[in-house]
């Protein structure tokens, strides 16, 4: 019986642990989509303001060629905007489409939302002032972001083991 | 024998707000197909002008009886207008906006207006869109028929140097886009094989080309220079395809005057539309007075509304300014 409940007892602590880290590396996550958008809404302003290339076909193209977050908003956005023909609903869609995948706040969301109104919807120096605004909070949110990873990261991980630790002391 | 061929409902709704289009997709059939522009201001009623007039969209579709009843046109859809037309890439078709208007596919023609962006003193677009003009672009076919036999030299077998006149809303790129493309075809009543012709489209709305494939029928022989300012174009075309005939909207400009001289010392014919309300007019603007003084063109086609859009009015020789006769035919009423 002894070395069962041991066996019990480790697998206990082992599966908080692996929870309390599965919740803090939402917080690097976080991190890290914070920095795939980036990237993709800077590579459509390329795409948008060098190549005025229309924003349907920028999306199509970048979905391709951007990693995770920024490539699977500009994937979902395209296909609303082929689908019913405007900027602003593709925008809005393809985020609400995207966002339960991703680990994003509310705050994040709402930045990225705030584009929607903006996007594609005047000319070339207007864009690139309003993406490389957007892209500059989502720096900010992603600093903020990458210190939250610092510190809840490792605490979750901790918090987890010290909760399975407690689950078996309470269970003996 | 004309044949109209309208834009369907769908293929407008798709530029306009949903509940625009909804309310457009519940009027009658008949009242659709009389509609040749919707005029849409921001705070205003919805405006469809028809031949018989302007009539107000109704908020439950069909045609409002009452101005309390019709459908308002409001800051969220003038933003959604614009959107939808440009597909979210106003950006992409920021020289188009300059010029006041888009073409969309079809060669429908949305002219606009708001805030003006100066820059240099030059208009480089429009911000703030406040007023749409939706023109719709039909293809009728045959509305070139009383024309053209005005415009072949039987004998000679060849197109003389014409030009099709009329105030605006009277036709002239209906019948011109049908002319082209019986020309480009061949008429067997008139005796002509077919031609040779190069299309100059500038503002999209002979062919309604859409990237680079014309969605109007101009005919089998006719190459589309789209999108092209007319003289480049004009130049461009004579060089480069060897048209018998180079047919062009709108003329008006200076450099139009030396492109159609090229044209004719090359012995290409010039088929092309100018905007003037009489003789008189056309003769006082600078450019066309000057076509007409040098006796460019052979044949001076006068178009109106007296019959509806595209109805024959006058013919003049274009050397003489006198009402020409008769066509230059042959035998029974048919051309060599």
């Amino acid at each position: 019986m002894v070395p069962l409940r041991l066996g019990l007892a480790a697998f206990a602590v082992y599966a908080l642990y692996r929870a309390g880290t599965e919740h803090g590396g939402r917080y690097r996550s976080r991190q890290r989509e914070l920095r795939e958008l980036r990237s993709a809404l800077r590579s459509l302003e390329t795409e948008v303001v060098y190549g005025r290339t229309a924003l349907e076909l920028a999306c199509k193209n970048l979905s391709g060629r951007e990693l995770g977050a920024g490539g699977l908003l500009l994937g979902a956005a395209g296909r609303h905007l082929a689908a019913s023909g405007s900027a602003s609903v593709a925008w809005r869609e393809g985020l609400r489409e995207i966002q339960g995948r991703l680990a994003l706040d509310s705050e994040d969301l709402r930045i990225l939302a705030s584009l929607g109104n903006l996007l594609g919807q005047s000319d070339t120096a207007d864009q690139a002032a309003h993406l490389a605004m957007v892209r500059e909070m989502l720096a900010e949110r992603e600093r903020g972001a990458a210190e939250e990873a610092r510190l809840n990261g490792r605490l979750w991980s901790y918090l987890g083991a010290l909760a399975g630790l407690g689950l078996v002391i309470l269970v003996i | 024998m004309y044949s109209v061929i309208s834009p369907s409902v769908d293929e407008i709704r798709s530029y306009l707000p949903p509940k625009l289009g909804t309310a457009l997709a519940d009027l009658p059939a008949r009242e659709w197909g009389d509609v040749e522009e919707i005029r849409l201001r921001v705070r205003q009623p919805v405006r469809l002008c028809t031949p018989a007039g302007e009539k107000l969209l109704a908020r439950s579709g069909g045609v409002a009886q009452d101005p309390r009843d019709a459908l308002v046109f409001d800051e969220d859809d003038a933003r959604l207008t614009i959107d939808l037309a440009t597909r979210g890439s106003v950006y992409a078709l920021q020289e188009q906006l300059a010029s006041g208007y888009l073409t969309l596919p079809g060669g429908h023609r949305l002219g606009l207006a708001g805030r003006a962006v100066v820059e240099g003193g030059r208009l480089c677009g429009v911000r703030h869109i406040s007023s749409y003009c939706l023109r719709l672009a039909r293809e009728v076919r045959g509305a070139a028929g009383p024309v053209l036999p005005w415009l072949v030299d039987g004998p000679a077998g060849r197109v003389v140097n014409s030009l099709l006149v009329s105030p605006p809303r009277c036709g002239k790129t209906t019948v011109l886009r049908d002319a082209v493309r019986q020309l480009s075809g061949g008429v067997k009543a008139l005796g002509i094989g077919g031609f040779q012709v190069g299309l100059v489209d500038e503002r999209s709305e002979v062919a309604g080309s859409w990237q680079g494939i014309p969605a109007r029928d101009v005919g089998p022989r006719t190459d589309v220079l789209d999108a092209c300012p007319k003289a480049a174009g004009m130049v461009t075309l004579l060089r480069a395809m060897a048209p018998d005939v180079l047919a062009t909207d709108e003329i008006g400009r200076e450099e139009d005057v030396h492109a159609i001289e090229e044209a004719a010392n090359a012995g290409v014919a010039v088929l092309a539309t100018a905007h003037a309300w009489s003789l008189e007019d056309l003769r006082a603007r600078p450019t066309t007075g000057r076509l007409l003084a040098r006796g460019d063109f052979t044949r001076l086609v006068f178009l109106g509304r007296s019959k509806g859009p595209g109805t024959l009015e006058a013919v003049l020789d274009g050397r003489t300014l006198r009402a020409v006769s008769a066509p230059i035919l042959s035998g029974a009423g048919r051309a060599v």
